[in-house]
């Protein structure tokens, strides 16, 4: 989790670039400064929900093995 | 007969009592697409001889006494990511230009068993998310209350095509708030109704695990007289709840006296983004209610934020698996706005979505515990009215004006019910909530809500 003074160093924009080699996208130049700037947003958004929970906090949607009609 | 401001019910007593044709509707209804749309582009499809096919049907079996009910006879159109067998279905995509679905979604195949006429496809943002947009193969549908301005998204087409008094009822879908958004920026009534409670299967995914079927219409009945045909188990689409589907029309008009509803005002109070229009409209109905016989008060629900993060990253996450082959490889396909925003679900860790979950856990609790208190809630649709095209914003951005996508993180009932209009002259709408699988009281605040508002008064977009 990057911070703030990631988000305003050049470091942002150098993890996204990792991200997106990872992940065999070419983001167009053009494009880039407001994907950014959107990706420092998400950024914003995730650090809320990052150090809230203990372990015994569940997903909302854990895997439930229920057999149904014979399958 | 001006069929055009007739409601689902009405029609379906004039059909029942000879003074008009399903035909006629039909006619009417592509005679008023015909000299719109040109400058609104709420349609992407005009299936103008399956609407008369239809409209045949309809009439035919009505002279035969057989009848399919409510629905029966009724013109309609679907957003353009519903299947439809043998017509196009593109999501507003380069990337579905040419798909033609070998079968419908099981929404669509209700309409047609129950009688429905297909009017055609209606404009959405790409793919549910990517919009409003100039680069796409389709134009983006305009508000008519004002064409500067957009109609809110994603069930752009179905808001527009409504609000201009085309047809009474157009299907969208809800991941974030894609029925009430656009119902709150264009006047309309849209239900995003509890998750499980309609089929999903043959509707192209957003975010498997938020997506939610609905409609969107003029009136609340027109709502509540559609989800009655729609609502119920599917048990090949795996979030399909087998809860038994309740009479969503008998109890419309009973009010409010008596019942609880509280307000999360923390919610919109204070924002920067809400409007003087839109905080006195909910000051407003809360009044009214009160003055109906209901005990409206506040109360403290988590941080708005924490619902929006919890949303946005399970959405974006869902999305981005769908996309993902084609965000490598056809990347300059996609609209500008929907790369940009679908991109960034490849930034998001593994853990990132698994605390969301754990997140949506919290919250529902939450809104349970306060709907345990309470029948209903009443908060903001959107916390100012729409935009101009210039001013629009990203709908999942941390400063979005919606206020839709708590409820898509829990699964609740929402509803959002026109309540008047800005200073602009713009609609402002108010959201409804209730406990899960109870919107039958959804429906019933709502329809509370547009009786003492005077919105029925209120002339459409001509």
């Amino acid at each position: 989790m990057p911070s703030s003074e990631d988000l305003a160093s050049g470091d942002l924009a150098a993890e996204f670039d990792i991200l997106m080699r990872r992940a065999g996208i070419t983001v167009p130049g053009e494009r880039r400064a407001t994907v950014l700037a959107g990706y420092a947003d998400l950024l914003g958004q995730i650090a809320l929900l990052h150090n809230r929970y203990a372990h015994t906090d569940e997903p909302a949607n854990i895997f439930r093995l229920s057999p149904r009609d014979g399958r | 007969m001006d069929t055009a401001d007739l409601s689902i019910a009405e029609m379906g007593r004039a059909l029942r009592d000879g003074s008009v044709s399903s035909e006629q509707l039909t006619k009417d209804a592509l005679g008023r697409v015909a000299a719109k749309d040109a400058g609104l582009h709420a349609f992407v499809l005009i299936t103008r001889d399956r609407a008369l096919a239809d409209a045949h049907r309809a009439d035919s079996e009505l002279k035969a006494s057989i009848d399919r009910g409510p629905f029966h006879g009724i013109p309609y159109a679907l957003k353009d990511i519903y299947d439809t067998r043998g017509i196009r279905t593109t999501c507003h995509s380069k990337l579905r230009i040419n798909n033609i679905p070998a079968a419908d979604s099981v929404v669509a195949a209700k309409l047609t068993e129950a009688g429905g006429v297909l009017l055609g496809k209606l404009a959405t943002h790409e793919f549910a998310l990517g919009g409003p947009s100039f680069d796409l193969p389709f134009p983006p549908a305009r508000n008519p209350w004002n064409v500067a301005h957009v109609t809110g998204g994603s069930s752009s087409g179905s808001a527009t095509a409504i609000s201009a008094r085309m047809v009474r009822m157009a299907m969208g879908s809800d991941t974030g708030g894609s029925i009430r958004g656009p119902a709150a920026w264009c006047g309309l009534a849209g239900i995003k109704p509890t998750y499980g409670r309609v089929s999903r299967r043959g509707v192209f995914p957003l975010s498997w695990t938020l997506d939610h079927c609905g409609p969107l219409s003029r009136s609340v009945e027109d709502s509540a007289i559609t989800l009655g045909v729609l609502a119920g188990h599917d048990p090949a689409d795996a979030a399909s709840a087998d809860v038994p589907v309740g009479d969503y029309v008998s109890d419309l008009n009973k009010g409010v006296s008596r019942l609880r509803i509280g307000i999360p005002r923390a919610f919109f109070a204070g924002s920067p983004v809400a409007t003087a229009d839109v905080l006195a409209g909910i000051d407003r109905t809360a009044d009214q209610l009160r003055s109906a016989g209901a005990t409206v008060e506040d109360i403290v629900l988590p941080d708005y934020a924490l619902f929006a993060a919890a949303g946005r990253v399970i959405m974006m996450a869902e999305a981005y698996a769908i996309h993902e082959a084609d965000m490598r490889n056809r990347l300059l396909d996609y609209g500008t706005i929907t790369a940009n925003r679908f991109v960034l679900g490849a930034a998001i860790m593994a853990s990132d979505y698994i605390n969301a979950l754990r997140a949506r856990r919290e919250l529902t609790d939450a809104v349970n515990g306060a709907l345990g208190r309470y029948d209903a809630l009443l908060t903001a649709s959107a916390l100012c009215p729409a935009p101009t095209f210039e001013a629009s914003v990203d709908a999942l951005a941390s400063a979005a004006p919606m206020q839709t996508i708590p409820f898509n993180v829990t699964g609740h009932p929402a509803m959002s019910v026109p309540v008047g209009l800005s200073s602009d002259r713009l609609p402002i709408g108010v959201q409804i909530v209730g406990r899960p699988f109870d919107e039958a009281m959804v429906f019933r605040v709502s329809r509370t809500v547009e009786t003492l508002s005077g919105w029925e008064s209120v002339a459409p977009p001509m």
